[in-house]
């Protein structure tokens, strides 16, 4: 079978500087005189990787090391300058938990929005209403603002409405470290739940922790744009905090 | 087919979503809250009638009523493309995060201002049925009109909206054209008013033939005169192509530029 995931030698530039926009008067200028103010930064070079049907793939790496720009590539949200990438199923994107999230809405509100801009209609949201009020915790309080809710219920609404919703190659950013013991437990279950159910997932983290560990098999290394590694979770890794505690 | 018709859907589900979001939070959704809305066009109504009813009342046949159906059309045409221009910026998190076709955007910003524009119109209606004292059937070919405006509103917004992301001062561009645009379409005075020439440079303006449409529908109980709605529907579908097209070429490096 044919991975679900398929990146080959991914690179992307930027042009800083021209990034910004700019205003009639300026961009007269630089066309006038030709110069266009222009820094080029390869965030991405030569990266390559693939995953299979309900695989767990960590991508690790200092900041700044293009971890969410590859990311974006293969969510479909930005280009490659240069290379390929295949994506053969839906695809869902978790970059920032609570996307959306207006706390001038009440909770329910918010999880019938946040469903909506992944497609998903309010009769679908119905059904699956129960298991996200029960997931998340918050109960009663579905009903109340979400300017009243802790820092803490807010991420685990929206985390509960996240792991609910989504399916097929799950893109996620940085977000599963939220909530406490209790909580991470039953993410970790939701995960497990995922994959069996035959949904792939990427993720970005700086460290392949604690429960992670049993589901996550292959972990791909990135710094300053460069693949360094590619494969075995645990040996990828182990380099990855040589490389770090070395410097 | 159905495969097919599934993003359509998915579109569908989001950008109704964002209409409603959108409304909810200008005015908590409240009828009340409402009020503030119809306060904007409620105060120029006033005192362009008070200034200008002396001068225009006697050449103009029920000023009250063309000065009303004048602004509320210019106001839904002004606020609909101005709030276009930053469409993309005002959902950054949405363009950063999710891959969905940008147009929804567009379609969603024209859609909320219309909105707003449709519960203007209730109250020029309840305004016209107070100053007229009879109903006509002809009122409903005031729907086509407004299909017409959103026609024009959308073109519009597709160049303002790819401009928007490149120019910074577009917006102010616009708001001063805007500005001008409110002196050079006949909301306060009557065509007959200026010289032939100058009467020209107006017809160029889509709106003028629009606000005259509604005008001959509602004040004269009269069919519109086609000509002009031809026009408008033909400069529309210019602009849209033009739109469409600059549109898609720029709308995947929109998220390089936030």
């Amino acid at each position: 079978m044919k991975p679900v995931v398929e990146a080959r030698n991914i690179s992307k530039k930027f042009n800083i500087g021209s990034r910004e926009r700019q205003t009639l008067f300026s961009s007269i200028r630089h066309t006038l005189s030709g110069e266009y103010p222009k820094v080029e930064l390869w965030a991405l070079k030569d990266i390559s990787l693939y995953a299979n049907k309900g695989e767990m793939i960590a991508v690790i790496g200092p900041n700044g090391s293009g971890k969410t720009t590859l990311f974006r590539i293969l969510g479909g949200i930005m280009s490659p300058t240069t290379g390929t990438c295949d994506v053969r199923d839906e695809v869902s994107c978790i970059f920032e938990l609570g996307l959306g999230f207006n706390p001038r809405f009440t909770a329910l509100e918010n999880v019938y929005l946040y469903s909506a801009l992944h497609g998903i209609s309010r009769k679908e949201v119905d059904k699956i209403l129960p298991e996200i009020v029960d997931f998340s915790g918050v109960g009663a309080f579905m009903g109340a603002k979400l300017s009243e809710f802790s820092s803490g219920m807010k991420a685990r609404l929206a985390f509960a409405t996240v792991i609910q919703t989504v399916k097929g190659i799950i893109l996620i950013d940085e977000v599963l470290s939220v909530g406490d013991i209790a909580f991470q437990k039953k993410c970790f279950a939701a995960i497990e739940k995922l994959l069996n159910e035959g949904n792939t997932i990427l993720f970005i983290s700086h460290s392949i922790s604690g429960e992670i560990k049993k589901l996550c098999r292959k972990a791909l290394y990135i710094d300053k744009g460069n693949q360094i590694a590619f494969g075995n979770a645990e040996d990828v890794e182990k380099l990855y905090i040589e490389n770090s505690v070395g410097k | 087919m159905k495969k097919k018709l599934k993003p359509l859907t998915r579109s569908w589900i989001m950008m109704s979503a964002l209409v409603n979001a959108d409304f909810k939070l200008r005015d908590q959704g409240t009828f009340l809250g409402f009020l503030w809305t119809l306060l904007h066009p409620l105060i120029y109504f006033i005192v362009l009638y008070n200034l200008f009813v002396k001068w225009m009342g006697p050449q103009i046949n029920n000023f009250a009523l063309y000065l009303i159906i004048g602004f509320v059309h210019w106001n839904f045409f002004s606020a609909a493309t101005t709030a276009s221009i930053t469409c993309v910026f005002r959902h950054e998190n949405y363009v950063k995060s999710i891959n969905f076709p940008k147009s929804i955007l567009v379609i969603s910003s024209a859609l909320s201002s219309l909105y707003i524009h449709l519960l203007e119109l209730v109250v020029l209606m309840v305004f016209w049925l107070l100053v007229k004292g009879s109903v006509t059937p002809k009122a409903v070919l005031i729907i086509p009109i407004v299909i017409l405006t959103l026609y024009l509103v959308i073109s519009l917004s597709f160049i303002l909206t790819t401009i928007g992301v490149y120019l910074l001062d577009i917006a102010r561009i616009w708001g001063i054209l805007m500005n001008v645009g409110l002196f050079l379409t006949p909301i306060f005075y009557s065509m007959d008013m200026l010289s032939p020439g100058r009467q020209k440079i107006i017809l160029l303006n889509p709106m003028t033939h629009i606000i005259k449409a509604s005008r001959d529908i509602l004040i004269d109980g009269q069919y519109p005169a086609m000509p002009g709605l031809i026009y408008v529907f033909a400069l529309s579908s210019v602009l849209l192509i033009t739109g469409i097209v600059i549109f898609r070429r720029s709308e995947g490096l929109f998220v390089e530029r936030l």
